[in-house]
């Protein structure tokens, strides 16, 4: 965990682009989805 | 969680996975395994070390995180593996999603 993340601190906003090609920006679902952010070990 | 996926629906959140490949390696997993969520191939990590996920070199690599961001862009649970199987529950994961949902409903702003 880094100084800025952490339970009760505003999320950082990014943005990448999803498998679909299409660009997604975390703060897009503010007031309309809760998110569960999963970062992966990857495939193996 | 892709058992759980339509809970997770139902509860109004929608789950993003951020994984270390290459575009052309992740979307060729992705779509053998059909996962219904939205992933992203984070290859430059900007996003992974933004965020803290732990790099474990004896482990060989990087450990799972996971982090639950409400409606008004708030982190309200985060969660760092120290190895590959550290992964909370989803039962536990879709009881907070459930208290946020309450709270947005009690105190709406």
């Amino acid at each position: 965990m880094t100084d800025s993340v952490g339970v009760g601190l505003a999320a950082p906003d990014f943005e990448l682009t999803d498998v679909q090609g299409r660009a997604v920006r975390l703060s897009g679902y503010k007031d309309q989805k809760n998110v569960v952010l999963v970062f992966t070990r990857g495939f193996m | 969680m892709r058992e759980d996926y339509a809970r997770f629906v139902e509860r109004d959140a929608e789950i993003l996975v951020i994984g270390p490949e290459g575009p052309r390696r992740f979307k060729q997993v992705w779509e053998e395994q059909g996962y219904p969520f939205v992933g992203f191939a984070d290859y430059r990590h900007e996003v992974a070390d933004r965020y803290g996920q732990e790099v474990n070199l004896l482990k060989l690599g990087r450990m799972p995180a996971m982090l639950v961001v409400d409606k008004r862009g708030v982190i309200r649970f985060a969660h760092f593996g120290d190895n590959m199987a550290d992964i909370p529950k989803n039962a536990d994961v879709l009881a907070l999603l459930e208290r946020l949902n309450q709270e947005m409903i009690q105190w709406p702003k």
